[in-house]
């Protein structure tokens, strides 16, 4: 069994602010298997981004970490220097942010940007890295990119430029991509292009993706794996399919249930999940989806559930660690969800 | 029963350079259309969706509509009476029949005023000072769900949610007939866009409302209105009943965003991606159908000749020289 | 899935005050903030209570004892008619803060409403009115002062115009540049759709939201103000003899420098402290209320 590009072990992440503690994330597993695209979905609230920032080394000086790794290719981020970190930033990990007009330096030509990216490879001569940049930029589907890798940033448009976030974002032929909520400001048409060329580059690259989005139609459409997230813990991973189409916890059930692209008969009467997200200094003493979930019982409120396997699939070969999981009382002695 | 509202031959200019700027630089026509001979009419008690991307003019329509910004040519009867030629204090007096919802819920409410004060402000505004101010800030406050102890909030403390429900309980507020709603759900979580819809339901139902929503989230209008528009480049290139649209698109690009639209089930990946290509710039507006550089039909006649506005059935009018086919046999 | 309002009236968590105005807490905890608000608050009470502090009429003469040495008689020394300096130095205080307060104030309340209409209104009246702007900025002071004391003679009111007319273009151009900052912001577009004319929306929207920074600005204009208005009176453009003003004490203190240097230091010194205690209150209220370091989750 391949190691994971990206193992997050029994992560609890806290914040100190003047409210008190926010607990942002807890106990969180998850894993990002060699060459694979997992999604995280989630609402806001649930944790995404720290999760990433963890994975980046970027956690801000007030969080603390109070357990858990985040192993990427095997060695701890929460405890390399910041040499290290910048040793894999950018060119084993890469990034794609959500609003393309802000993440990519104005002042600079898109011809610097990618030249710069390269910096590391100090063998590689001016000529070779913008050689290099084209070539990207046409596999991303930027046209003429010999003449328009001089042009600056503000004379792409927005679709354009998250292709350039992209090629940028695999010049240097990471292990891992995050793209976070990459298509969020974008038209629903240039929407299916990028995720289309996501999953084309995915293809041609040895890169796994690290989606984060909150649009359960993409995560169908793009991811191999899932995981959902609510108020900092992981509440059901699994295979694409079997979250989408045997989803064991209250939540992602829910989350199905209200999105108006699955409701097959037009309707005016749009389900929702009643009450907000829990404040996350004082943590209900159970399950902390237990005050919105329809299918609560007794054990809920006592302490929070165990992340159990989820019956009923299809034989896999996978390790437990890696199953479709749910951290739900329903599931597991139980049987399968309701 | 004449309709409520009554849009015609509508055109929304906007100037890029002034005119010794534009002489200089040998610029003929320095203007922008951001909406092209628009027509429509909505009714009494309707929800009508304004359909589009970025770039589409339906922001520029629904502004339009309430006076926001001024119509270069065409019409916009309101309940009969002809809005663009009033003047900026004639207007006024139907902005109490007009309301609008703004995009990002926070940002459109002052951020020095409170939730009460905020509500009172229209009163205010149209010299109806001669009631208990603070009962019928309470009055609104509840229609839409939330209690008196919201009214010393500042916009800023409140969540999107109760922010967007204030300013639900502001366009409410002179009793309107018709409420412009510019993408309501935008931000929102997938599981609580129905609150707020379904607020908006709930108050048509009540009170006879009329909607009209400008919104670029497919999912969402199919569900809450009765017809829409769909708009590109400032044109509207088909309108009807939704649910005949979105059973049988006939305009290439209608069916081109619906098909855009990734459904939620893993099973139903798209392999193709149905339209390429970026949305032109308004500053160079293609030849002919404004459509034909991204049409996969396009033909000869598309790139020469802009179609006219067709009624092909019933209530559906289509911009377009080769509408798609509808099926022969409706499913069942 | 039941479709219920999720949140009829959560009320607003009870927070202490320290929490609720961060603000303030920081401000107390700042040494440079803490010393400006001494500094400013000893002048402001040195100066309002003049009257009762001062030993001495500010111009009594007692020609027996000019140019005496501190003592403590007189604390702070006689200038060259035998008069108190140090009541001098308190009245002249006085002055010199009523006109900081009056110009100030009056520059404010121009400069904020031309700035307004410049920024809000059509295209020609914002044109005209930088027009304006832009030919009082580029005056040198002292040359305006100088042609206006020509034409009109010295005094303190001709000061205070001048100085007024001098502060306007400075506020008027922020508040400009706010004000068309603010005018394509939604919520001035949402009170305009309920039908506000451009008064109300300058009054009741624009303008909380761009006084903020004006009012620490003209609280840092006030050392300003003030050293314009005792170079002023040094060069024998403003007060009259024998009206004391930190300036003219300073004025008749330069012609016994060599002897009897306490004159000139008693004129420059309050100046300097007024200069301090208002710039570090001016610039600590700055970085507190900076928008952008001030965020609500």
């Amino acid at each position: 069994m391949e190691q994971p590009v990206l193992a997050i072990r029994d992560l609890s992440i806290d914040f100190t602010t003047p409210r008190g503690q926010v607990h942002a994330l807890r106990h969180v597993s998850l894993s990002v298997p060699r060459n694979k695209i997992v999604g995280i979905v989630g609402e806001s609230g649930c944790g995404k981004s720290t999760l990433i920032s963890a994975a980046l080394g970027l956690l801000a000086s007030n969080g603390t970490v109070r357990t858990g790794q985040a192993l990427f290719e095997g060695r701890d981020v929460l405890k390399m220097t910041e040499p290290e970190l910048r040793a894999i930033r950018g060119e084993r990990i890469s990034m794609v942010f959500q609003d393309p007009m802000t993440s990519l330096n104005p002042v600079l030509s898109v011809s610097q940007l990618m030249s710069d990216i390269q910096y590391r490879h100090r063998e590689r001569s001016a000529d070779e890295k913008r050689r290099r940049a084209i070539e990207m930029l046409r596999q991303v589907g930027i046209p003429d990119p010999e003449e328009r890798i001089d042009h600056y940033p503000f004379q792409f448009s927005g679709g354009m430029r998250q292709r350039i976030a992209i090629a940028m974002a695999l010049l240097t032929n990471p292990s891992l991509l995050i793209a976070d909520e990459p298509t969020t400001a974008l038209d629903v048409t240039l929407e299916a292009q990028i995720i289309h060329l996501l999953r084309e580059i995915h293809g041609s690259f040895e890169a796994s993706i690290l989606f984060v989005s909150h649009n359960l139609g993409l995560i169908a459409e793009l991811c191999d794996d899932v995981v959902v997230m609510y108020a900092g813990e992981v509440v059901e991973q699994g295979t694409v399919r079997d979250l989408f189409h045997r989803p064991a916890h209250p939540y992602t059930q829910a989350l199905l249930e209200c999105d108006p692209a699955r409701i097959a008969k037009a309707t005016r009467d749009l389900p929702t999940i009643p009450g907000e997200v829990p404040n996350l200094v004082q943590l209900p003493p159970g399950c902390v989806f237990q005050p919105r979930c329809a299918k609560a019982f007794a054990p809920c409120t006592k302490a929070p559930p165990p992340t159990v396997p989820v019956e009923g699939g299809p034989p896999t070969d996978l390790p437990v660690a890696e199953r479709h999981a749910a951290r739900c009382y329903l599931v597991g002695n139980h049987g399968a969800a309701a | 029963m004449a309709p409520l509202l009554e849009v015609s031959d509508l055109v929304v200019r906007f100037r890029t350079m002034g005119m010794v700027k534009a002489l200089v630089r040998g610029v003929r026509d320095p203007y922008l259309d951001a909406v092209l001979n628009v027509s429509f009419r909505q009714e009494q008690g309707e929800t009508f969706g304004l359909v589009g991307e970025s770039g589409s003019g339906k922001t520029t329509l629904g502004r339009a509509i309430i006076g926001l910004v001024r119509a270069s040519k065409g019409s916009i009867r309101f309940g009969g009476q002809e809005l663009t030629r009033l003047s900026n204090r004639a207007y006024k007096r139907y902005r109490r029949d007009i309301a609008m919802m703004f995009q990002d819920p926070v940002a459109s409410l002052s951020p020095r005023l409170t939730v009460r004060s905020l509500l009172m402000e229209p009163f205010r505004i149209h010299g109806m000072t001669d009631r208990d101010l603070t009962a019928e800030a309470r009055r609104l406050l509840n229609m839409v769900g939330l209690n008196d102890s919201f009214f010393g909030r500042f916009p800023h403390e409140m969540s999107g949610g109760q922010a967007r429900r204030v300013g639900v309980a502001r366009a409410l507020s002179l009793s309107p007939k018709l409420i412009i709603a510019d993408e309501p759900t935008a931000g929102l979580d997938v599981s609580v866009q129905g609150e707020i819809l379904n607020l908006m339901g709930r108050l048509q139902k009540e009170l006879g409302l009329s909607y009209l929503i400008i919104t670029h989230n497919l999912p969402v209008v199919r569900h809450v209105s009765d017809r829409l528009a769909i708009m590109y480049l400032g044109r509207f290139v088909e309108q009807g009943r939704t649910e005949e649209i979105f059973r049988h698109p006939l305009h290439p690009y209608t069916k081109a965003l619906i098909s855009a639209v990734p459904e939620p089930d893993p099973d139903k990946r798209r392999d193709i991606v149905k339209l390429e290509g970026e949305v032109p710039s308004l500053a160079n507006r293609p030849t002919g159908c404004e459509f034909h550089t991204r049409c996969p039909f396009a033909q000869a006649r598309c790139r020469s000749e802009a179609p006219a506005p067709r009624e092909l059935e019933a209530g559906r009018i289509v911009r377009c020289h080769f509408p798609l086919a509808r099926p022969t046999a409706d499913a069942a | 899935m039941s479709a219920q309002p999720s949140d009829a009236g959560s009320a607003a968590p009870a927070v202490p005050f320290l929490q609720r105005f961060p603000g303030i807490a920081r401000f107390l905890t700042d040494p440079l903030g803490m010393l400006g608000l001494t500094l400013v608050l000893v002048m402001v009470l040195a100066a309002g209570f003049a009257d009762l502090i001062a030993p001495y009429a500010p111009s009594a003469i007692d020609v027996k004892a000019r140019l005496a040495s501190p003592s403590w008689d007189h604390l702070l020394g006689t200038d060259q008619l035998g008069r108190d300096v140090f009541s001098r130095v308190l009245f002249g205080g006085q002055i010199a803060l009523q006109v900081a307060f009056i110009c100030i104030g009056t520059s404010l309340v121009i400069g904020v409403a031309l700035g307004m209409l410049a920024g809000y209104g059509p295209r020609w009246l914002d044109n005209a009115l930088i027009l304006i702007f832009d030919a009082v900025r580029s005056f040198p002071t002292i040359m305006f002062a100088l042609a206006v004391v020509t034409l009109v003679g010295p005094s303190l009111e001709t000061i205070i115009l001048i100085i007024i007319v001098i502060q306007i273009p400075g506020y008027a151009r922020i508040v400009r540049t706010q004000t068309q900052s603010l005018k394509t912001n939604e919520f001035i577009l949402a009170e305009r759709s309920l039908g506000a004319g451009m008064g109300r929306v300058l009054t009741v929207h624009v303008l909380p939201n761009v006084i903020g920074p004006l009012l620490i600005l003209g609280s840092m204009d006030v050392p300003v103000v003030v050293t314009i208005e005792a170079g002023l009176s040094f060069l024998g453009l403003g007060v009259r003899p024998p009206t004391p003003s930190w300036g003219s004490i300073l004025n008749d203190g330069y012609a016994f420098i060599r002897n009897t240097p306490w004159l000139v230091v008693a004129g420059g010194v309050p100046l300097i402290i007024t200069t301090l205690g208002f710039t570090f209150l001016g610039e600590t209220l700055r970085d507190i209320f900076d928008p952008r370091l001030r965020k609500t989750t």
